[in-house]
């Protein structure tokens, strides 16, 4: 917005008949880096590489046209596709590889994580070699595997049939000493077995074969134990194997990775991509302004400490081919602010004035005086040592995680507590403060005594216990708001000064005189309920600090205007000064609901006279949260209300325009 | 009638009459947050106040229920109990007046808001007004009450 208002050539193209024309970034300029991009980002993909930002790129070379550089950077990356395309290959491979190995491993219910062989030697071969063999091992494992299974489940039919027919030839089977037996048994072996048993049966009911049988069986027996009994130790190694090939081919994809060739064309990936991305960015902002063939037009706002050093940089870049006009604001111009960076410390209330509207330039910054004003007004709602002392902690706790967490990378409402760090810590100390005042402590809890800070006439600063003496509150309340309220007048008329409007200014000190006049009164009659006296005694008082600045208003107003303007106006201010003060009542009115809902569990808990007991302790701490969240939820939108519809409005237009310059990136 | 009963009508009424206002607030304020903020969620945070101040109303209630009762033992004449009766019914009354209002304001603030963010700051007058009836009820009552 502060840059540049962007000349829109086609309305001006028939007034200078085609001395302009319209000319715009060719198209194909402007989707050749999106292109370099996408294409960077396919193999960033392929070398299984997160694309990340760099932070440190160099800026790009000013002597070369933008053309030069794009062309430059497609030669360099279908050279570096070129490169890194048997690394890519060793990639898919090797991860179809540990896909297949994770699968069967899943197929034979085994986790490939819980089981991590030892690492195997390093791999000398070339990767592709490896990888090769990689693969025929795992079909020979494959396949032993099966014939591992097969096996099993015909032994294991043979024996329950041996069973059997031993049954039925009514023969007892012991154990005969017999030779090592091979694993994986011979082809024919298995089937031998199977067709000697068939014989055994059919010829099972003549009697004389028997003791010939019944060892052959012992025999066949014996050895199908042994063959299944090597069963569990050879799928112990064939897992063994499996593991070791995956974390081979693992170590094969590691050292891929340590390879030189590829970190350097990750690193040339990377900054391939940070140049596109800053070209795509200068075509952004060139497509914000004017131009033709040969010309570039700009407007721009430039604060005013800049304008040499912006100056010297443009004749700098176009060598002084360039025409230079400067122009101070014009009255009908709306200028943008430039918004000085407030400390980190006081963010949270840079957010809170800033939600509000940005200021004109002539206008005072409130940031600082919300600073000071919101945690006085939210220590006076919120006065307790004991929640502030943990509001204070909290702020504390926040500013310090402020400095080490990434915002950014926080969820929302993390980012709101972080950035209220500041604000929580100013809070917390305002609250102990009038804790101290109005004796209160984790509720009225009697362990501290109001102390008496000062008294002005009928206001007692500190010094009474709010919940007994409420009207003393609230007199004191309205005490506050007076103070504030004129403060705003304060800022107004000083505002009104900066901007040369004497007229404005008067009007404003009239209204001060009008506000603290109306106070006086009420203070010095003692209070609304005797009006009356204010006509009858003290007449002269109500036409010199009541009357007389409303009739000033009236007249000022209505010399820039009509009469009816003027009466208007005055009634305005003598509403919105009454209602405005009156509006500070709920000062008190929120520390009593506050005082009350902690009090409401010093009662359930049973504290008395001070007296926090153990079984006191949960009571409380539940109370504080509830104070602390919605209590502390519902005061803060109150202060904000404060500050929004009854302080800033007097002297605050918030309808400023901030000036977000001209960037690159 | 006796005075202890009387008085224990008033905290009904009062934190009854401010619970139902702050329902009554809260769900035609929510539903309009929601649709506002599945459009633009940046406004959320802004436009909470609406919900908060409902919220404010039943603490209000609770507030003046409360002292009630905690003032129970020593309301012994007619006198007190009929003053903390109407304590009650002033704090119930203008915490409905309030959620009214708010009820009204606050979902036009929020469509409002929406289209135009810089309306803002016009708009949200509606609803500190309609609040600040409550915050009336509030002292009246308490001054009743004290």
């Amino acid at each position: 917005m502060g840059v540049a208002h962007c000349i829109d050539v086609r309305d001006e193209l028939e007034l200078f008949d085609g001395l302009l024309e319209q000319y715009e970034v060719p198209c194909e300029i402007v989707t050749r880096p999106a292109n370099i991009r996408t294409r960077v980002d396919r193999i960033l993909e392929g070398l299984e590489l997160k694309p990340e930002e760099l932070s440190d790129s160099e800026s790009l070379p000013p002597e070369k046209t933008i053309e030069e550089i794009l062309t430059e950077g497609e030669q360099k990356l279908s050279e570096i596709e070129g490169r890194s395309k048997p690394l890519i290959e060793t990639f898919i491979s090797s991860s179809n590889l540990i896909r297949k190995i994770d699968q069967m491993l899943s197929a034979w219910k085994i986790h490939p994580k819980k089981l991590l062989a030892e690492n195997a030697s390093s791999p000398e071969e070339l990767t592709e070699e490896m990888l090769l063999k990689a693969e025929q091992k795992l079909s020979d494992i494959e396949r032993r595997f099966k014939e591992m299974v097969e096996v099993s489940a015909r032994c294991s039919i043979i024996l329950s049939e041996i069973a059997q027919l031993s049954k039925s030839l009514k023969v007892r089977i012991t154990e005969v000493p017999i030779g090592k037996v091979l694993f994986p048994p011979a082809e024919k072996f298995l089937e031998f077995i199977e067709r000697t048993l068939l014989e055994i049966e059919s010829s099972k009911t003549v009697n004389e074969n028997r003791n010939a049988h019944t060892k052959q069986l012992m025999t066949m027996k014996t050895t199908i134990t042994k063959i299944m009994e090597q069963i569990p130790e050879i799928k112990a190694d064939i897992i063994k194997q499996t593991l070791e090939l995956r974390s081979l081919v693992d170590l094969v994809r590691q050292s891929t990775k340590a390879n030189p060739e590829f970190k350097a064309i990750h690193s040339e990936l990377l900054s391939l991509r940070a140049i596109a991305r800053e070209i795509e960015e200068v075509i952004k902002v060139e497509n914000n302004m004017g131009s033709c063939a040969t010309t570039v037009y700009l407007e721009a706002w430039v604060p005013k400490h800049c304008l040499i050093k912006v100056i010297d940089g443009i004749k700098k870049i176009t060598k002084g081919k360039c025409i230079i006009e400067e122009e101070p604001p014009k009255p009908e111009d709306s200028v943008p602010t430039v918004i000085k960076p407030v400390p980190r410390f006081l963010e949270g209330f840079e957010k809170l004035t800033f939600s509000l509207g940005y200021p004109r330039p002539e206008e005072i910054n409130p940031v600082y005086l919300m600073a000071i004003t919101f945690p006085f007004l939210f220590g006076i709602m919120f006065a307790d040592v004991g929640q502030g002392a943990i509001l204070l902690i909290l702020g504390v706790i926040l500013l310090y995680f402020r400095g080490k967490v990434d915002i950014n990378k926080v969820g929302d409402i993390l980012r709101y507590f972080l950035f209220a760090g500041g604000l929580f810590v100013l809070c917390g100390i305002s609250a102990i403060f009038f804790g101290f005042l109005f004796g209160e402590f984790f509720g009225p809890s009697g362990v501290l005594h109001p102390i008496l800070l000062i008294t002005i006439g009928p206001f007692q600063i500190g010094g009474f216990d709010p919940m007994h003496e409420p009207l003393n509150m609230l007199r004191f309340a309205i005490f506050v708001g007076v103070i504030i309220l004129s403060l705003g007048l304060v800022l107004r008329v000083v505002n009104n000064i900066k901007k040369h409007r004497l007229k404005l200014a008067f009007i404003s000190s009239c209204w001060i005189w009008l506000l603290l006049g109306g106070f006086f009164m009420w203070v010095y009659w003692g209070g609304i309920s005797n009006i009356t006296r204010w006509f009858a005694e003290g007449n002269l008082m109500l036409l010199g600090l009541i009357a007389l600045p409303a009739l000033l208003i009236c007249i000022v107003t209505a010399t820039s205007g009509s009469i009816m303007e003027g009466i208007d106006f005055s009634i305005e201010v003598l509403i919105e000064s009454l209602d405005h003060t009156i509006s500070f009542s709920r000062l008190a009115a929120l520390f009593l609901t506050h005082t009350a809902l902690n009090y409401m569990f010093l009662i359930i808990a049973g504290v008395e006279n001070g007296a926090f007991t153990l079984q006191s302790i949960p009571i409380i701490m539940v109370g504080s949260i509830l104070a602390l969240s919605i209590e502390g939820l519902v005061i803060f939108v109150h202060c904000l209300r404060l500050h929004w519809v009854e302080l800033f409005p007097e002297f605050y237009s918030g309808k400023g325009i901030p000036y977000k310059p001209l960037k690159v990136k | 009638m006796d005075p202890g009963v009387m008085a224990s009508i008033g905290a009904a009424i009062s934190i009854i009459t401010c619970a139902v206002s702050a329902t009554y607030a809260i769900i035609t304020c929510a539903p309009a947050l929601a649709a506002v903020t599945s459009e633009k969620p940046e406004l959320g945070s802004k436009l909470l106040i609406a919900i908060i101040l409902g919220e404010a109303l039943a603490i209000y209630g609770l507030l003046i229920a409360f002292m009630i009762i905690s003032r129970l033992p020593s309301i012994t004449t007619e006198e007190a109990g009929l003053k903390a009766l109407i304590a009650g019914i002033s704090m119930g009354s203008a915490a409905a007046a309030a959620s009214v209002g708010i009820s009204y304001c606050g979902p036009a603030l929020m469509t409002a808001t929406v289209e135009k963010p810089e309306s803002y700051t016009v708009n949200i007058l509606g609803l500190v007004l309609s609040e600040a009836l409550a915050i009336y009820g509030l002292l009246i009552a308490f001054m009743l009450n004290a």
